[in-house]
């Protein structure tokens, strides 16, 4: 809705009132809008900190409409937000309600019960925080070895919007092998049913043809064994030394071959391997919440994918991008994502970056200044890796 | 969730029907004055008597199921009770699964509001003159000595030692059942035009107290006849002619311009908050329902708009909006942005897409028209009215 939508259906409103009212208490003859003005944050105010918004509104004749009261900034409206007195209306942005860093336009508006509108409006800037932005320089990062675990079970026949999973799951791969680098190392293990597992393909530098020939050939049925495939994987992946080991499992469902999570957790500990979960088209908290158990207690990410393409974007990620995680004082975790330059808004303060390696720790301690960009950049290959930190005042 | 029948006279309506009631109640009342001048009651009597009428009332009747909501109220009415004349006994709040307009208590500290009037206040200094009144009811203790005035004092002490005497009592005494009558009666005609009168006074002293600014108060009044009076029956209930509704209006107004002005000038006097519009949104949204359904569209609109105002994000009044806009204007536009709104806020809600195919329909574009009413379907296979809406979309595209 409009916001001049919505005080033209206020006024509307209180002009279909009875004109009884109206008449009695003189609004007939009110023809001045109500006087605003914003009090805090004031023109042009540049704050550390969001101030309380306080503003002063007064109508002398038929009375400020306190149910016309609307207060956007840019845009967005924030009218719920705000208490009202017998003067004006206050309120407290706190972390619920994040401003944007940089410019922001507070508009305010209210009507008088003759319909009347008065508007005001300020422009402050909010300097409470910083960016952050996690980069790689071209080619950094270590060398890697990834097997790739797909879920055959028999719920994969099932119905994904115009096909079934297994299909779509089939498509996702044979485009992401497409996109793969010449002689990344990747391996493909299936498994069909509880005591059917299988690696298809072993880890190594991928032959694009064989794999997807190898993906087309996948029969799904029985069940799940979420547990004993990551096991297998796990052996395949400790006989390789020196690298950054990562298991990425792709399942429509949770363990169904009485496998326990935490033998998974134990055994992804020495040498460090990381489980990426891509869970696919499950709709149950209770299984996704104990998959992503799973993946985050081997340093490892969980991600939701719901259709073909979700999918297809979860293994470019997990096979392609280094995870990182913010974490902030007291080691709180602030963020968790994949290398891509995003920009990410946090309020003033020190932080840690922490890339997701298994086998390495390589981390920079950051400390973001008032609008300006901080930049942590992992370099170097192999096991020769650091990160810098550099900020850019704006 | 459907609401009960848009019926009841309103505690606004008091003073409208009392002097009927107050004549007829008079003459019965004559007959026993100078037997006995004191209030047969006590407070134990009062308490007592009124948990079994709202026992009987609960049992007849159904509540409004929203914890979120009846906390808040309480709250709102303890602030009101620390100002207020003290009386023995905790006060407790129960808001009615009816769409009408109404509150009133049975004494005892035993408060009812329809849901339907908490969700056409505007904000919550509105709420706390409909909720300071009643109050006043108690603390002057207006039913009990309703029910002395109104029937023979013997009786009434009857009433009073019955009532006292049994816990967990009721229905089934016609002693106590009199007290039920005397009380449901109060709660739709009012307790006659003086304690009417003494309880907007106290009420609008008490929401001073309280720290709110008392200029809502005449409004809380007006508002409910003025942007909700598109009914002709709701205007007659409310104000027509009657005289002591203007009057009460102007005691309001005169009493928040000048014996509360200097107050007004100096303080900081609370209007709204934000804990009013959140606790109120989901009665807002089902008494929006009820409208609706009842063809009510005006009113229906302005109480989706208020929910929308509350909480943007909420598909459900947005597709309302949408709808309303549909069957009640030429303005599509105005339609699909609502119906957009609540596709954007939930993709799976399957509604707003059949009425989003409409809307495009009415506007000319089959394509989109044929796109909406096929999502509606995908969302919704087993839709009652999918056989229509397949036969629609083969018209469409012919």
């Amino acid at each position: 809705m409009s916001r001049l939508g919505s005080i033209a259906i206020a006024a509307a409103v209180l002009a279909t009132g009875a004109s009884l009212g109206a008449q009695r208490i003189g609004r007939a003859n009110d023809k001045v809008a109500p006087t605003i003005r914003v009090i805090s944050p004031a023109p042009g105010q540049r704050v550390e900190k969001v101030p309380d918004v306080e503003i002063v509104y007064d109508d002398d004749s038929s009375g400020v409409s306190a149910v016309t009261f609307r207060a956007k900034v840019n845009d967005r409206d924030f009218s719920r937000v705000f208490e009202q007195h017998s003067r004006g209306a206050t309120a407290k942005f706190t972390a619920d309600y994040a401003l944007p860093l940089g410019e922001n336009r507070l508009t305010v508006e209210v009507a008088d019960r003759a319909g009347n509108v008065g508007r005001a409006d300020v422009t402050f800037v909010n300097a409470s925080g910083g960016w952050l932005v996690v980069n790689t320089e071209p080619g950094a990062g270590p060398e890697s070895r990834a097997e790739l675990i797909l879920d055959a079970s028999g719920s994969m026949t099932e119905k994904l919007l115009d096909n079934t999973r297994m299909a779509a799951a089939k498509s996702a791969i044979k485009n992401l092998v497409k996109g793969l680098p010449d002689g990344m190392a990747l391996g493909l293990r299936v498994f069909t049913d509880c005591a059917a597992i299988k690696a298809l393909a072993p880890i190594q530098s991928i032959d694009k043809a064989a794999f997807v020939g190898l993906v087309e050939s996948i029969e799904p049925k029985g069940g799940t064994p979420i547990v004993a495939s990551l096991l297998q994987s796990f052996e395949t992946l400790r006989a390789i030394p020196d690298v950054e080991r990562i298991s990425v499992i792709v399942t429509d469902g949770g363990e169904s071959c009485s496998g326990a999570f935490s033998e998974v957790i134990q055994m992804a500990k020495e040498p460090p391997i990381r489980v990426i979960v891509i869970a696919f088209d499950i709709d149950n908290a209770g299984i996704t919440s104990s998959l992503r158990q799973l993946a985050e207690a081997t340093g490892g990410a969980f991600i939701d994918a719901q259709d073909g393409s979700e999918l297809q974007r979860a293994l470019e990620a997990s096979l392609q991008r280094i995870g990182y995680a913010v974490y902030g004082a007291g080691g709180t975790l602030i963020h968790r994502g994949f290398v891509s330059g995003e920009r990410l808004e946090l309020p003033l303060g020190a932080y840690e970056v922490r890339f997701g390696f298994s086998s390495l720790r390589v981390s920079a301690p950051v400390t973001l200044a008032s609008l300006a960009e901080s930049t942590v950049t992992l370099r170097g290959k192999g096991r020769a890796l650091s990160a810098t930190v550099t900020t850019t005042p704006r | 969730m459907r609401l009960g029948r848009f019926v009841a006279v309103s505690f606004l309506a008091a003073a409208a029907l009392a002097a009927d009631v107050a004549a007829q109640f008079g003459q019965i009342g004559d007959l026993a004055k100078g037997a006995m001048n004191k209030p047969k009651f006590s407070d134990e009597d009062e308490a007592r008597m009124a948990q079994a009428n709202a026992q009987e009332f609960e049992a007849k009747n159904k509540m409004w199921p929203d914890p979120l909501l009846e906390t808040y109220l309480g709250g709102v009415v303890q602030k009101i009770v620390a100002v207020s004349e003290p009386r023995p006994y905790p006060y407790r709040l129960r808001v009615v699964r009816d769409a009408s307009l109404n509150a009133f208590t049975f004494g005892g500290g035993l408060v009812y509001m329809h849901a339907g009037l908490v969700a056409r206040l505007e904000n919550e200094a509105q709420l706390v003159m409909v909720l300071a009144h009643e109050i006043a009811h108690v603390t002057e203790r207006h039913v009990t000595k309703g029910i002395e005035k109104s029937y023979n004092l013997q009786l009434a002490s009857q009433i009073g030692m019955t009532a006292g005497a049994a816990t967990g009592i009721l229905p089934g005494s016609p002693l106590v059942g009199k007290a039920y009558e005397y009380s449901m009666g109060a709660a739709i005609n009012g307790h006659g035009r003086n304690q009417e009168r003494d309880a907007d006074r106290i009420g609008i002293d008490s929401m001073v107290k309280a720290g709110y600014d008392p200029r809502e108060a005449p409004i809380t009044f007006e508002l409910l006849l003025m942007e909700y009076g598109d009914s002709g029956r709701l205007k007659n209930f409310f104000y027509g002619s009657h005289p002591s509704n203007q009057e009460r209006f102007k005691t309001l107004t005169d009493l928040s311009k000048n014996k509360y002005g200097k107050v007004v000038a100096s303080s900081k006097l609370a209007v709204n908050s934000e804990e009013f519009k959140r606790a109120t949104r989901r009665v807002v949204v089902a008494v929006g329902v009820n409208d609706y359904d009842d063809k009510r569209y005006n009113t229906a609109k302005a109480m989706f708009e208020k929910a929308v105002r509350a909480f943007q994000d909420d598909p459900v009044p947005h597709y309302y909006l949408g709808k309303i806009a549909l069957e009640t204007s030429a303005d599509m536009d105005k339609a699909i942005a609502h119906l957009e709104a609540a596709i954007a806020a939930d993709a799976t809600y399957a509604l707003p897409h059949r009425e989003l195919g409409l809307a495009y329909y009415r506007k000319g574009d089959r394509a989109k028209a044929i796109a909406g009413l096929e999502k509606y379907l995908a969302l919704d296979p087993k839709a009652a009215d999918a056989d229509v809406i397949k036969t629609t979309i083969a018209e469409i595209k012919r």
